[in-house]
């Protein structure tokens, strides 16, 4: 719907992150334009989620600056990079289990200051990503891909201008993964710049236009998705000289 | 009302937000039935019972529920789980006992302030570090800075009475209740009798009475609308998930204390009065057994909902300071069969219901099938906080 606005969103600049002797993620630089969905692969261990961690506010990179619009996220409390405009998904799922699917939703409402009727705006969210028949449910009777689609909402309900998917389709089923990429391509129809890590690289390459592939803590190909796939450096990080494909 | 129709993929939304207000709506005007009957039975109770022992009872039960409902909006509601919640009650009451000593001439309500004031500042100067951590180490610090005051209070001797505690503190009834205004509530709900006609030992225990429940009822009425509110939804979601609070954009930090702070300034202000109903402090009102008691009373009355430990907190007074004592003469003869008692009961509920006995009951009085018990479940479900 959108036409995608012009401009840097966000920008990692050497971003560097040690643990004693390990170093998870070594010297990342990128940037992402406003409106682009990027995919981050790499094999497990490959720092992708370090890098998300950093990204997001809930881990400081030991060197290097993560910049939203220009302006440093690494001095920020947690909750100020989420009103910054970055929101987040885990990788396993953390609902707030005793709520109902509603609730979920009206606490980053009520905190991010929302006016008027609540409620209603935490089922319009619902409504985005499909769930709003759910709403009086508590979110423990949800089915695993019920519960990504919660997640997903509670971040949208931050008003966030970059979204971050930590394995989205980790433990759904095909149909599953068909529905919810739907809605993910909905958001991005929206204007919500995304980013998203994922193992399952065939169903990515449906939701991405540039896909960054990370090796031991490294950026190792960047670009067109077709053209990462075939470079040979990510071929041989994935499969030690296979072909990359359909993961479980 | 419906927000679908606004979306691109709209679709039906037959349990919308018109539903789920119902439904909650329901809830709430059970809560708030009960919030308005029962204070008004309490206040009209005395006119009808002419027992001065229960009157007292109900009027140290009424300073229980300030206890254990203080202690939930922080330990029932984020999780933070409060060991040493005796620490603040105590605060009060030895300030409020110090200050009559020291400086016979302020008044009743200002010592109070005093009280509130300084258990306050300690919830700071425990808060400020310890909720910035994740992990127990608010549960470690109550603990032991409950310990350091009982200690505090030996060192001091002198001033604070160490285990005699200090005696003659002023009683309420020599507080402003007794002026005017006093003599009009007490005019209109004891009918004939008024605090000044009672006089003696009768109108002691009667302006206790009274002016326990009005202190008490502000308090849970306060707490239960910050509970049941916005405020209180977001103090859930931190109990539920710190990592998922912080990307839903919580700043955790600043609720955390919030809420601590406010409990320790109810506690202290419960102990306060609580040094004016019984006209002495001693170190019963810093001990790790008073702190555990009211742990009891929230997990037995259901943590996390303010309702439950308040009516909680009626259960286990009355049973520890009254009815066991009538039911069997073991429990004159031994009394720390009491809470032997008390902890093997809780056990027994907590097993039979993990979430303490009243959000239950609530939500069985409020409606049937299992959308409104999901819909209820951000009005009192208490969200299983295990002390």
């Amino acid at each position: 719907m959108t036409a995608p606005a012009q401009g840097v969103l966000l920008e990692a600049q050497a971003v560097t992150r040690r643990f004693g002797g390990l170093t998870a993620v070594n010297e990342v630089s990128f940037t992402i334009e406003q409106g682009a969905a990027v995919g981050l692969i790499g094999a497990n261990g490959a720092g992708k989620t370090t890098l998300f961690n950093c990204l997001t506010g809930f881990d400081k990179p030991t060197s290097g600056d993560v910049l939203l619009r220009g302006k440093s996220l690494l001095k920020l409390p947690r909750y100020k990079v989420v009103r910054a405009g970055v929101a987040r998904t885990f990788q396993i799922v953390k609902p707030f289990p005793d709520l109902p699917v509603l609730a979920n939703v009206m606490v980053p409402l009520i905190v991010g200051g929302a006016k008027g009727d609540i409620k209603a705006q935490a089922v319009q969210v619902l409504a985005r990503v499909g769930l709003a028949h759910r709403a009086a449910s508590p979110s423990s009777q949800l089915s695993e891909g019920d519960l990504k689609r919660l997640e997903m909402a509670r971040a949208l309900a931050t008003k966030p201008s970059l979204l971050l998917l930590d394995e989205p389709f980790a433990g759904l089923s095909v149909s599953e993964i068909e529905v919810l990429s739907a809605t993910i391509r909905q958001l991005r129809a929206d204007g919500t710049t995304l980013v998203v890590v994922e193992h399952k690289i065939g169903s990515l390459l449906q939701l991405v236009d540039r896909v960054i592939a990370m090796d031991q803590g490294a950026v190792i190909a960047d670009g067109d998705p077709q053209a990462v796939m075939r470079d040979p450096a990510v071929v041989t990080a994935y499969l030690g000289g296979g072909v990359p494909g359909e993961q479980p | 009302m419906t927000g679908s129709t606004m979306t691109p993929d709209a679709e039906v939304v037959p349990a919308g937000p018109s539903t789920a207000a119902r439904l909650s709506s329901r809830l709430l005007k059970v809560n708030v039935l009960l919030l308005l009957l029962l204070p008004i039975a309490l206040l009209f109770f005395p006119r009808f019972v002419d027992n001065t022992t229960l009157l007292q009872t109900f009027a140290t039960a009424n300073i229980f529920v300030m206890f254990a409902t203080s202690w939930d909006i922080v330990s029932g509601y984020t999780g933070q789980v409060n060991f040493g919640h005796a620490a603040f009650i105590g605060t009060g009451a030895y300030t409020v006992a110090l200050l009559n000593k020291y400086q016979p001439d302020v008044s009743n309500e200002l010592a109070l302030l005093v009280g509130t004031a300084t258990a306050a500042l300690l919830g700071i100067a425990i808060g400020v570090p310890c909720l910035r951590l994740k992990g127990p180490y608010l549960a470690l610090a109550t603990l032991s800075v409950a310990a350091a005051l009982v200690q505090l209070t030996f060192i001091y001797k002198s001033q604070t009475g160490g285990e005699d505690g200090i005696p003659g503190v002023k009683t309420v009834v020599d507080g402003a209740i007794t002026g005017p205004i006093g003599e009009t509530l007490s005019e209109f709900v004891l009918g004939p009798l008024t605090f000044a006609g009672l006089g003696g030992f009768d109108q002691y225990i009667y302006v206790s009475y009274f002016v326990s429940l009005v202190v008490m009822v502000l308090m849970v009425g306060g707490l239960m609308a910050l509970g049941y509110g916005k405020r209180g939804l977001v103090l859930r979601s931190i109990q539920q998930d710190e990592n998922a609070a912080e990307a839903a954009g919580v700043p955790l930090v600043r609720y955390k204390l919030f809420a601590f702070v406010l409990s320790a300034a109810c506690a202290g202000l419960a102990g306060g009065l609580y040094a004016q109903i019984r006209g002495t402090v001693a170190l019963d009102l810093l001990t790790v057994d008073l702190s555990l008691l009211i742990i009891i009373i929230a997990a037995f009355g259901g943590a996390g909902s303010i309702i439950g430990p308040a009516l909680g907190a009626y259960a286990v007074i009355l049973l520890q300071n009254y009815y066991l004592d009538r039911a069997a003469t073991v429990f004159v003869e031994h009394p720390e069969l009491k809470l032997a008692s008390f902890s093997v009961l809780l056990i027994i509920v907590l097993i039979v219901q993990p979430r303490g006995l009243v959000p239950p009951l609530l939500r069985k009085l409020s409606g049937r099938g299992i959308a409104s018990r999901a819909a209820g479940a951000t009005m009192v479900d208490g969200g299983g906080a295990k002390p």
